[in-house]
């Protein structure tokens, strides 16, 4: 049994954390809210970025282009990983990381993680993946900073470093749901954006929610299956948008994260509040049993002196 | 065709911005026409136009809005893609940057030390790319000219 002065000291500590703990619980409810403002903000242009890509690709001259056919031989895949920068929200980064290593390993192909967020990086360090070096993005997410990855992603897969793009990140259904998830990103599959956009879906098939933006109204007729003219062609055209609809591609993702380390840290840091509780619970219970033994041996100690002496 | 006519454009445009929680969009408003400079030239916006995509060169974005109190509005765009379908005009920019967003002092001394490492260097490539930069600034030094501030 540890002395009452260890106990006193312990409960102490055990408390001086759970005001942290609470305290950190405050703070991520605060930028749950702001992160959640920030996400739904941008699901219009990411929106309207996506009809873009699609109007693009959906053209029967785009099935050729480079982007879009799917390579002969894939060689190496590429995975832009999406965490955070901080610890502290239970597990919110090994759980993505875990996602992005269980498809590496199912998909048997060389693997190149271009990790956003330091948590990542640091993760695959330490079992020596191969990593792209980046610089780690601010705690807000930008589409500045998603369009210099988006940039060297293009590159990369131009140059033919890369055959395919997938990206991983954390999906945000509710407080408590949050789910690692891997999309393909490059090449671009026309028909599951047509999903994603929700255009001409046909009977049985679904809209794909990739957490983005709310659902599409259903798009009229006339403005799915449209000619497009491509002003310079559609190859200059697409050149100049796959940039784009992987910059906000990328961004989405990072504003999906960003709200489910809030949601991760704000649930973890809930329940670290209730688990030290329970422990100065724990412990005060036990130095009252400790104190309470030391009165009975030192009553039990004066009985038997006067006994003693009489 | 007359009723095309009578409605007017959505104009977005999109532009990467470090301000963080804020929405992308760098302009969003209902306007008349706009004029945008493409890579074949320049190129107007009409209420009706059939669905077309193309590239932006570095160039002014003019809006045009009878409606409102400033009747033409001028943005430095620095390239990016423009799609337009059903009046609606979506400009996806590297950088998009209205008036009030120049800093006429910082751009003309860029480009006055832009034309200087124009003229003294000899190397060909290297003058392409202190050409785009001074159009770059020249573009700028354009659109902070105009009065929509």
């Amino acid at each position: 049994m540890p002395s009452m002065k260890a106990i006193k000291r312990r409960r102490l500590t055990v408390k001086n954390i759970s005001q942290i703990t609470k305290a950190m619980n405050l703070v991520a409810t605060s930028k749950l809210q702001r992160a959640r403002a920030n996400k739904s903000a941008i699901g219009k242009p990411v929106q309207a970025t996506f009809d873009i890509v699609y109007n693009t690709v959906s053209d029967a001259s785009a099935q050729e282009q480079p982007f879009v056919k799917p390579r002969e031989e894939i060689k190496t895949t590429a995975y832009v990983l999406i965490t955070s920068n901080r610890g502290l929200c239970g597990g919110y980064n090994s759980n993505v990381c875990k996602a992005l290593a269980k498809h590496a390993k199912q998909n048997e192909k060389n693997a190149v993680i271009v990790p956003v967020g330091t948590k990542g990086r640091d993760f695959f360090k330490r079992r020596g993946g191969n990593l792209v070096e980046t610089a780690p993005p601010s705690e807000t997410p930008n589409l500045a900073e998603a369009k210099v990855v988006a940039d060297n992603i293009v590159k990369m897969y131009e140059n033919g470093e890369v055959d395919e793009v997938y990206l991983v990140y954390t999906q945000f259904f509710t407080v408590l749901s949050l789910e690692p998830i891997v999309r393909k990103v490059l090449p671009i599959s026309p028909d599951y954006l047509r999903r994603v956009v929700g255009a001409d879906l046909k009977e049985g098939e679904e809209w794909e929610d990739l957490g983005f933006f709310a659902k599409p109204d259903p798009k009229p007729a006339s403005s799915v299956n449209q000619d497009v003219e491509f002003d310079s062609g559609i190859a200059e055209v697409l050149r100049n948008v796959i940039p784009w609809y992987l910059s906000m591609y990328v961004y989405a993702a990072m504003a999906s994260s960003a709200l489910c380390e809030q949601a991760a840290r704000m649930t973890s840091m809930d329940s670290a509040t209730k688990n030290a509780g329970d422990i100065i619970e724990k412990l005060t219970l036990m130095f009252n049993r400790q104190r309470q033994s030391i009165i009975t041996q030192e009553i039990t100690e004066i009985v038997s002196g006067a006994n003693a002496l009489q | 065709m007359a009723e095309a006519l009578e409605k007017k454009l959505e104009l977005r445009v999109i532009a990467p911005t470090m301000a963080t929680g804020k929405s992308p969009y760098k302009f969003k408003k209902t306007v008349d026409m706009v004029i945008m400079r493409c890579t074949t030239g320049d190129m107007g916006i009409l209420p009706g136009r059939v669905p077309c995509s193309m590239v932006l060169d570095t160039g002014i974005l003019r809006i045009f809005d009878e409606d409102s109190d400033v009747k033409e509005r001028h943005m430095a765009i620095m390239g990016g893609v423009a799609h337009v379908s059903d009046n609606v005009v979506t400009i996806l920019s590297d950088a998009a940057q209205k008036p009030s967003d120049i800093d006429v002092e910082k751009v003309t001394a860029e480009l006055k030390e832009f034309r200087r490492l124009f003229d003294e260097t000899p190397d060909l490539n290297q003058k392409q790319i202190y050409r785009k930069d001074i159009q770059r600034c020249q573009v700028q030094l354009d659109v902070a000219a105009t009065t929509n501030k």
